[in-house]
């Protein structure tokens, strides 16, 4: 459409096969302009590249290494445990419960921090003890992992936590002293020779932290966080160097909402604690970090963001309901808009435009002015429990039929909301422009929301306003009569999985399909599987646990909310074409929404498969029982201390399968297959590269851009040449190794841990130094592209389990 | 002297009280068995399980509200006569729905402590893998397996797909009775899933007509009594295809009773003279894997039982069938089926796979993790059954030991079951 130079539209204004849009245009016309509300914000993405000054690199160095994978797993865990209590407990949508439930679940970790501190004044009694002074470095490492935390009856889920806790506690003690043996200066201050006084108060300080540290996860689980942690973020900037906290934002991201907030900073902050707990140069500036810590924790308002918003859907249903023939529902609208905004990303920006929020309150209320007409609301209903509401496996009651057609529009609102919020300054600041791009994010919304209510002549015209053109579906929000926290389709799609199509399917961190039907489900690979494929998507407030939750009457997912991100996989629209031929039902998100954290998009869509006749494969690890583990590499890029760990995980029946062959003295077979799995996985670690299977030391990053992220500053061609370059360092170690590790491989295999893993360190791999440099801010030549070859000095070590250097 | 209608209602309504109130007071499902006992069923079995007992109790529950409100409704003598009618039929219904609950929550109960959940975990899912394995290539779905733990000698079914006690409710999932002197060791229980592959697949009767046909060449009345005993021997064959010779001297332990009953022939009876059943059992294994164990076992089986002690006519039934083993083995095995897709059993379970030379090269090729790893208790679990059975019968001496080591992989595949 071509544009004027007012910005306003030289031909027809944007037609849509819903209500007529055009109306609004004349009242458009005769409102102020709203501009000059308008305000423009920094952009967030300032440049990454980072700063090198002595403390601050080693500050930086030392946070990267504290990072623990698993401990971000542990946190996810606990808080789908504990949001569940909280949901089936006290949000019953009868009041606002949230003091009480804290009162209750703060009681329930309790155990966890007495057990934890009981650790450290074992660990710091234990220093008393021994002669530390005289110990090597492995000597102290193994000294520290003598101790335990003490087994006491607890929840599976609480000792699951306390375990990682007490592991993650272990490896700061030995990374801080292993600091201080290689010389790092800062360190020293703090615990110089490795005086057993200081190293013991800052293990007393430590347990200081394990409260507060306790308080987030609840914070997290029940969704009252303050909106944000200012002061934390501002000194971990001091520490790094001066850089404001925007610039720890990963690179390239786009301006999606998470659903819910980011647990991995938990373990941030916990981490930047204890590595100013070990960099202070004094106690006042350890008990300056602590009180900064804990007063924070303790004394932020907490920001009910998603219960303001679930009471005002909840009213918004209501007035719908009981809007008079001919009554207008902008009003309505209006004062719902509001609530959606905070639950955004970019939502701030329109809370500062009411006048936009006005023009988008009546703009909508003529858009659905057909389906909230007391007259017609009925009919939408209808057209809903004919799109299949009543196939999703509930008890659906003639009030939920009513509350499904409420909540659809006030999920087309929102949805409509959400892209608007998204759109670049100049749209929001020209009504014309708004208007077009709001009609479009409103077609989008309602095609995806509402259920197929235009005529088939229409859909023929403009397919685009349905998702799925060969099955008669709407998205549901649920559960019914509660506060909404995920939407589910009402068909449950079939779908025939041949080995191919599994193959091509990926997963969470890229993993084929395949890899869970053989590791999850026990489904050998070659055989074509039948599934029943339920549809899901996350709004604001929804972890993929509390889908499982909820969900209690499908098979296999009830009891999967531990490992939710382990049977929901993503549903893209390359999932969603292979696996029942609908793209329209598959979204795209941003990558960081695609690792195996419990981290959705508002929007983001899964798919659950339910293959009748398939058993869940589990095991029992210390008294609790996990799902098993697919195969999966890690990789840790050491610029710090110059090298490269490779920790591959080989899942039970691929551990079986190179076992049989190493049996049969089959080496070049094990080699063969070793270099095919590495493949695959070096392929979609390091080309997109995903946070929690790469660890970048360098002391110049900060800890999300350490996770992965970093990588993706790197040209391609430089990811490419290293994806190569790590491949045949490894197909040369299995080479060289495998007769060697005959014995200790199957001898890993037949113990009854659950895989085998693979730990292969590589020490100053060729190209190092220039990817240094690169992800240090120094312009790379055209010819560093292709990184050197040659092979590094390797060392391998099989452990039975699942191990991660 | 005619009773008064008050008097005839104030006596129905006493008892339509009495019987409706019994119905709701049948409580829930917890109150059947143990929260425990429930809990340590694999999920899907007790996702089965439970909505298959609630379907019944809620059609008591409905049978009863129509009874009350029939009974609240009837104002004429023929009212009121219909309502009799109608109670007699709900105590009936009542007290059939009241045997199927009872005998589902035994069942579920006999899992009394973490060791008996565990093995009788491993025994649901050896059972369930049996039948997947035949099942699935013929594009049948297989139902969810309960076993449970009695006293006896042998073990029994009730077949998934069956109609109930109450008359109204299909039997969803299997239940097999598994015996405690097998539990260790339950090839048994291949015979009774075998049961129910023949119930699914509905090779029962095709057996038959198949025996009858073949046999009637060389002795129509051997071919109408092997014929009668079609479901008996079509088990035997499936827990013979998935255990080998495990299944056979299982069956030969099991039936050493004495000559008495040895020989005993009951007409009508489906299950094949004894004698007989073992030496079917060493013909199969004779057809498939040539001289071994076997020969010996069926040559001591001859030797402890002399057929001559048995009655006359069972002298003669005996005499005939000998010369027809190796025919009732091709006829059960290798014979084109049309229940098996025109194909032959074999193709679906060839014998080759519980080959003892087979079996040993498994554990030979895999190493001690095929009894630790849980890759291979959850993929080849009826073979390690196969191979320990096989074990444990050439070697007295160290049968001790093996059947411990099959105790412990038991409970280790029952621990998986568990998580599932």
């Amino acid at each position: 459409m071509a544009v004027t130079d007012t910005g306003r539209s030289s031909g027809q204004a944007p037609e849509s096969p819903f209500p007529d849009s055009r109306l609004y245009s004349s009242e458009a016309g005769a409102e102020e302009n709203f501009l000059s509300e308008a305000f423009s914000l920094e952009s967030p993405f300032s440049s990454v590249q980072e700063r090198e000054s002595g403390a601050g690199t080693e500050f930086a160095a030392f946070l990267s290494e504290l990072h623990d994978e698993e401990f971000d797993q542990a946190v996810d865990r606990l808080v789908a445990e504990v949001a569940g209590v909280y949901q089936e407990q006290f949000e019953t949508g009868s009041g606002d419960l949230s003091a009480a439930a804290t009162r209750a679940l703060t009681a329930r970790f309790s155990p966890i921090v007495t057990q934890a501190e009981a650790f450290l004044d074992e660990l710091s009694g234990g220093l008393d003890r021994r002669n530390t002074d005289a110990m090597s470095e492995r000597e102290f490492e193994e000294f520290v992992e003598s101790f335990e935390a003490s087994r006491v009856p607890m929840d599976p889920e609480l000792e699951h936590f306390l375990g990682k806790l007490v592991k993650k506690v272990k490896g700061f003690v030995k990374k801080g002293v292993a600091a201080v043996k290689k010389g790092v200066k800062a360190v020293g201050k703090g615990v110089a020779k490795i005086a057993k006084a200081a190293l013991q108060k800052v293990l007393a300080k430590v347990k200081k932290l394990l409260k507060p540290l306790l308080d987030r996860v609840l914070k997290f689980a029940i969704n009252k966080l303050p909106e944000q942690y200012r002061a934390l973020a501002t000194t971990l900037a001091e520490k790094l160097g001066g850089k404001k906290p925007e610039a720890d934002q990963e690179p390239t991201q786009e301006p999606a909402s998470d659903a819910a907030d980011d647990t991995t900073q938990v373990q941030q902050e916990f981490d930047q604690k204890l590595t100013e707990l070990m960099f202070a140069s004094n106690e006042a500036e350890q008990d300056a970090a602590l009180s900064q810590y804990i007063t924070e924790v303790q004394t932020a308002v907490p920001a009910d963001v998603l219960g303001n918003l679930d009471r005002a859907r909840a009213q918004l249903v209501k007035e719908l309901s009981e809007l008079e023939e001919g009554q207008d529902p902008a009003p309505a609208f209006e004062r719902f808009i509001p609530a959606i905004l905070p639950a955004l990303k970019l939502g701030l920006r329109l809370i500062g435009r009411p006048k936009v929020v006005k023009f988008l309150a009546k703009l909508l209320a003529k858009l659905l002015s057909k389906f909230v007409d007391p007259k017609m609301a009925p009919a939408l209903s209808q057209a809903i429990v004919d799109a299949g509401l009543r196939l999703i496996g509930l008890e659906v009651t003639p009030v939920d039929e009513a509350e499904a057609a409420g909540s659809a529009v006030a999920a087309t609102v929102e949805d409509t909301i959400r892209e608007v919020s998204a759109l670049p300054d100049h749209v929001l600041e020209n009504e014309m422009l708004l208007e077009a791009f709001a009609l479009e994010a409103f077609e989008r919304a309602a095609g995806a929301n509402m259920p197929p209510v235009l005529s088939e002549e229409a859909y023929e015209q403009r397919p685009d306003l349905r998702e799925a053109a060969g099955t008669k579906g709407a998205w549901v929000s649920l559960p019914f009569r509660r506060p909404k926290r995920y939407k589910k389709f009402t068909r449950v799609m079939r779908a025939k999985i041949t080995p191919r199509v599994a193959q091509e399917i990926e997963s969470f961190c890229g993993r084929p399909l395949a890899l869970y039907l053989r590791d999850r489900l026990g489904i050998p690979h070659g055989r074509t599987v039948e599934a029943n494929v339920h549809l899901y998507e996350a709004m604001p407030g929804t972890l993929p646990s509390s889908i499982c939750l909820h969900e209690k009457h499908v098979p296999g997912l009830a009891n999967a909310a531990r490992f939710a991100t382990s049977v929901l996989h993503p549903l893209t629209p390359s999932a969603a074409a292979l696996l029942f031929g609908e793209p329209g039902l598959g979204r795209r998100v941003p990558a960081r929404y695609l690792d195996h954290r419990s981290l959705a998009a508002i929007g983001q869509r899964f798919y659950y498969l339910e293959v009748p006749g398939a058993q869940p494969q589990a095991v029992q690890h210390e008294g609790v029982f996990e799902a098993r583990q697919p195969s999966e590499m890690n990789l840790t890029l050491d610029f710090t201390g110059d090298q490269l760990q490779a920790s591959m995980f080989l899942s039970e029946a691929e551990a079986q399968s190179i076992a049989m062959k190493l049996r049969r003295g089959h080496q070049g077979q094990v080699v063969s297959a070793l270099r095919a799995s590495a493949e695959q996985a070096l392929q979609h670690l390091l080309a997109r590269p995903t946070a929690g299977h790469i660890r970048v030391v360098h002391g110049t990053l900060s800890p999300s851009l350490s996770r992965g992220a970093a990588l993706r500053l790197l040209p391609q061609a430089v990811l490419e040449s290293l994806i190569s370059n790590t491949l045949s360092w490894l197909v040369s170690v299995f080479a060289s190794q495998t007769p060697r590790l005959q014995r200790e491989f199957t001898q890993a295999a037949e113990s009854m841990a659950d895989g085998v893993s693979l730990l292969i360190g590589f020490r100053n791999p060729p190209g190092f130094p220039l990817l240094r440099r690169a992800l240090s801010g120094e312009p790379m030549s055209l010819y560093d592209l292709v990184l050197p070859g040659g092979v590094p000095e390797a060392e391998v070590r099989v452990a039975a389990g699942y191990a991660r250097a | 002297m005619r009773v008064p209608e008050a008097a005839l209602r104030t006596q129905l309504g006493r008892q339509v009280s009495h019987w409706t109130t019994a119905a709701v007071n049948l409580g829930t499902l917890e109150d059947l068995a143990s929260p425990g006992a429930w809990a340590a069923l694999e999920r899907q079995l007790g996702v089965v399980l439970r909505g298959n007992l609630a379907e019944a109790l809620e059609r008591l529950r409905r049978d009863a509200l129509v009874l009350r409100t029939e009974w609240q409704r009837a104002r004429t003598p023929e009212d009121l006569a219909r309502v009799r009618r109608f109670l007699v039929a709900f105590r009936s219904r009542y007290l059939r729905t009241e045997t199927l609950l009872d005998f589902y929550g035994d069942a579920v109960n006999t899992r009394t402590s973490a060791d008996m959940c565990y093995a009788l975990a491993s025994c649901d899912r050896l059972a369930r893998h049996s039948l997947a394995q035949a099942l699935e290539p013929l594009g049948k779905p297989t139902p969810p397996v309960l076993t449970y733990i009695d006293k006896g000698l042998g073990a029994s079914i009730l077949k998934a797909g069956l109609r109930l006690w109450d008359g109204t409710t299909d039997s969803a999932v299997a239940a097999i009775k598994i015996v405690r002197h097998n539990l260790y060791r339950p090839t048994a229980l291949i015979h009774e899933t075998g049961h129910q592959f023949a119930h699914i697949a509905d090779w029962n009767r095709e057996l038959a007509l198949a025996l009858r046909a073949r046999l009637a060449r060389r002795s129509t009345e051997s071919a109408a009594l092997w014929s009668s005993w079609s479901s008996e021997i079509a088990a035997d064959i499936f827990a013979f295809l998935h255990t080998g010779y495990a299944s056979v001297a299982g069956l030969h332990d099991v039936l050493s009773g004495g000559s008495e009953f040895v020989f005993r022939f009951i007409p009508g009876d489906p299950h094949p003279i004894s004698y007989l059943r073992v030496l079917l059992g060493a013909a199969m294994c004779r057809a498939y894997f040539g001289g071994g164990a076997w020969d010996e076992l069926a040559e001591a089986w001859q030797e402890t039982n002399p057929w001559q002690e048995a009655e006359p006519d069972v002298q003669e039934i005996v005499k005939q069938s000998l010369v027809l083993l190796p025919e009732i083995v091709e006829i059960g095995i290798d014979a084109p089926a049309r229940c098996f897709n025109g194909e032959a059993l074999s193709r679906y379970l060839p014998p080759a796979r519980v080959q003892p030379e087979t079996l040993q090269e498994l554990e030979r090729r895999i190493g001690p993790a095929l009894y630790t790893s849980h890759q291979w208790l959850s993929v080849e679990p009826v073979r390690l059954l196969a191979l320990c059975g096989y074990q444990a019968s050439i070697d007295p001496v160290r049968a001790v030991e093996i059947l411990r080591r099959q105790r412990d992989w038991m409970m280790r595949l029952g621990t998986l079951s568990q998580a599932a």
